[in-house]
């Protein structure tokens, strides 16, 4: 039953059966439930086994001896060994000792059989009043109302408003770090924040890189995306360790304790002053022109693959339609745990997002190049992996190319030059794997968390004919690199690649290395040819995101 | 219920609960959201079924009959939980309680299915299933036991589920049962 489901229906399932699944696709995963007799069929199936699972005795006895053993200490509060029956003979006794208990509703039964879980009270410093597009680390559910000790809130996209019981107003861009200390104390690990202190909280503490800022009364901003922390204020007055600000005043706090007057850029805190919902009209027209030179792509002899992710095809969210005309199937990618999500405009056009580490888009492309080009629209969320992928082949064979991001921002293109070859010279470029001469060109670090969640365009292209190597990021050039005597190779090759991650299906050991990219791709290109400056420019400008 | 001989009754409702606990726990799976919440239903319906027992009609399917009260269970369970717990709703546990009593028997058969699936599991997957289903544990603890992230022990065992349901729905077709 369950291969009648989508993959969109069975995530649904899987992460509702694993508690994993956030409140927003419980939301669609509940309406679609309502309309889907057969979607419903197959969530009872599922869960049935789950329940199956657990009361099934069917496993080594011995195993179980020893995971117990283990994990004694841990207080199993309604164990399965112990029979229902068991507990309802108890109850059976203790019914008859106490004389009326069955008489009363069955709540208060169990509410005296439990009696030694401890009341529930409400505590907290704060409560969320508003989110926008917000979700916190590890996909954990963060609601309007929600009350919240001292903990740390790890936004991880969109923006919250935050209000102390103090009074105080905090209003939190993603990504961002920040620890509720009390009704009084905030700390801004990281991000930016802005805070809004009505007389009533004066005296409200930031604190952040060590260095607490007490508020008196006013509106300021806190961003810690570079090395320092700044602090701006937008109106009234706050207090350093060594100095009073006031309006349209900044500083940055170094690390060293020094505080440097910077000037003022409350136009950086401008996502913080409300939030614009629906498509702008700037988006719209955005989003038209890109449609033009996607259609110019399309029909490009150039280009030897085109996935533009504009929609999800509908009942088919695996399935990634090739971009190129006359279409042709065997180019279509498929999308393995991976989701559709909202693309550069909104709801506008799709992206795909690979934010488990088995997501990927699995894709063939045939023939042999004597150049090639990648050129890619991406939303990275974080580095989380030492090697975030765009696009690798498989094997990483002779004349086959990785394109990644390594853990530390720069990117990396890389060419398998001959993989028999031994591979003794280490220069900082060449990479040494084992019989296998690659050669990988980095760039300086093109990524940071402060860009997390900001839409790039990404090109490197790879010229054997001029013997060079160069890569763009927004359409600017940031890297060139010349191919050195013996890592010129000229039959370039494809084959079976993926993009956001680097599988290896056709070997048989089951473990694979994980290179998901924790981000979103809305667009990736491949010429057959190495594409000029001026036209990776203009890539770039007809596909702004504004 | 002879009421002059409590002692028989309880007999005969042990006898019954436990023949179909596993089902009814099964049932109240579908309803609410997770086994701790199905456990509670269990342990309430335990109670209320055997408070009830006069009013079941011996030969009729005490199954059903403690499903019925489980469905109203689930349902004041759901008006007590927390706001914020991601809970079906009214209208949903109603769908899925009506729809549930009438796979009873298919239920049956894939569970007697299952343990023939499981044998053929290989016993690391084995392993994994045993691991994930121990009471008393979080998957967060589960998972740091097995040296995983949270995420690749969900992965692993929604594929070993996926693999139970594709084994368990196959043999139902090879003996005509789905």
């Amino acid at each position: 039953m369950s291969e009648d489901l989508t993959a969109q229906e069975l995530k649904w399932v899987e992460d509702y059966c694993n508690e994993t699944i956030t409140p927003e696709e419980f939301e669609r995963f509940e309406a679609a439930m309502l309309k889907s007799p057969s979607l419903r069929a197959a969530t009872r199936q599922y869960l049935a086994l789950d329940a199956n699972l657990r009361s099934s005795a069917d496993l080594p006895e011995e195993l179980e001896d020893a995971w117990t053993a283990e994990t004694t200490g841990k207080v199993v509060r309604f164990p399965r060994w112990i029979p229902i029956a068991a507990a309802a003979a108890v109850a059976f006794f203790v019914g008859i000792l106490l004389d009326g208990i069955f008489r009363s509703d069955t709540n208060s039964v169990s509410e005296e059989t439990v009696a030694d879980v401890p009341e529930v009270t409400a505590e907290g410093y704060a409560v969320v009043h508003g989110l926008v597009d917000a979700a916190a680390q590890g996909g954990l559910e963060l609601r309007v109302g929600e009350m919240l000790g001292a903990e740390v809130l790890d936004l991880t996209s969109g923006s919250a408003r935050i209000d102390f019981f103090s009074g105080a107003q905090l209003y939190v861009e993603a990504p961002a770090k920040l620890e509720v200390v009390s009704a009084w104390e905030a700390t801004l690990h990281s991000g930016k924040l802005r805070v809004k202190v009505p007389p009533a909280a004066r005296g409200f503490v930031v604190e952040s890189n060590g260095r607490r800022i007490v508020d008196l009364g006013t509106e300021f901003g806190v961003d810690t995306s570079s090395e320092e922390v700044r602090v701006e204020v937008f109106s009234g007055e706050v207090e350093l360790e060594d100095r009073k600000l006031t309006e349209g005043q900044a500083v940055a706090l170094r690390g060293d304790g020094e505080t440097i007057p910077i000037g003022s850029s409350i136009e950086s805190f401008s996502n913080l002053f409300g939030v614009s919902k629906g498509f702008s009209d700037t988006a719209k027209r955005a989003f038209e022109v890109w449609k033009k030179s996607s259609e110019a792509l399309s029909e490009d002899p150039r280009v030897i693959a085109y996935y533009p992710f504009l929609a999800e095809p509908s009942g088919e969210a695996d399935r990634v339609p090739s971009g190129l005309y006359p279409q042709d199937g065997e180019l279509d990618g498929a999308a393995i745990l991976t989701e559709w999500v909202d693309g550069r405009w909104g709801g506008l056009k799709s992206a795909v997002e690979f934010s488990q580490p088995g997501s990927r888009v699995r894709v063939k492309i045939p023939g042999e190049f004597s150049a090639y080009s990648f050129s890619c629209w991406a939303r990275i969320d974080s580095l989380d992996r030492q090697y975030n992928a765009l696009f690798l082949s498989d094997g990483y064979e002779d004349g086959e190319p990785h394109w990644q991001i390594h853990q530390d921002g720069r990117m990396m293109f890389g060419v398998m030059v001959d993989e028999t070859r031994p591979e003794a010279a280490r220069d900082g470029l060449t990479k040494i794997t084992g019989l296998r001469a690659a050669r990988s060109y980095y760039t300086p670090q093109i990524w940071d968390m402060s860009m997390s969640g900001q839409w790039i365009h990404l090109v490197s292209t790879f010229d054997p004919a001029n013997r060079r190597v160069a890569q763009y990021v927004n359409g600017e050039l940031v890297s060139q690199h010349k191919i050195k005597e013996g890592y010129v190779i000229d039959q370039l090759r494809i084959g079976n690649a993926e993009i956001g991650n680097w599988g290896q299906p056709f070997r048989k050991d089951p473990e694979f290395a994980i290179r998901n990219l924790n981000g979103r791709i809305d667009e990736l290109v491949v010429f057959k040819e190495a594409i000029s400056a001026e036209e990776v420019k203009r890539l770039y400008d007809q596909g702004r995101s504004k | 219920m002879a009421e002059e001989d409590p002692i028989d009754d309880y007999e005969l409702y042990v006898k019954l609960f436990t023949q179909h606990e596993s089902q009814l726990r099964n049932f109240a799976r579908g309803l609410v959201p997770t086994w701790h919440d199905a456990d509670e239903i269990v342990q309430e319906v335990a109670l209320t079924a055997w408070k009830k027992f006069d009013q079941f009609e011996v030969g009729t399917s005490f199954i059903k009959w403690v499903c019925v009260i489980a469905r109203f269970k689930a349902l004041s369970y759901r008006r007590k939980m927390a706001r914020d717990r991601l809970s079906f709703g009214e209208n949903l546990i109603e769908l899925m309680a009506d729809e549930s009593i009438d796979e009873l028997d298919q239920r049956q058969n894939e569970y007697e299915a299952l343990e023939l699936c499981l044998k053929n599991l290989p016993e690391r997957q084995r392993i994994w299933v045993k691991l994930a289903y121990t009471p008393g544990i979080t998957t967060a603890e589960v998972a740091e036991r097995a040296g995983v992230k949270a995420g690749t022990f969900y992965m692993r065992l929604n594929r070993i589920r996926k693999a139970l349901l594709q084994c368990i729905t196959a043999r139902l077709k090879g003996e005509g049962l789905a």
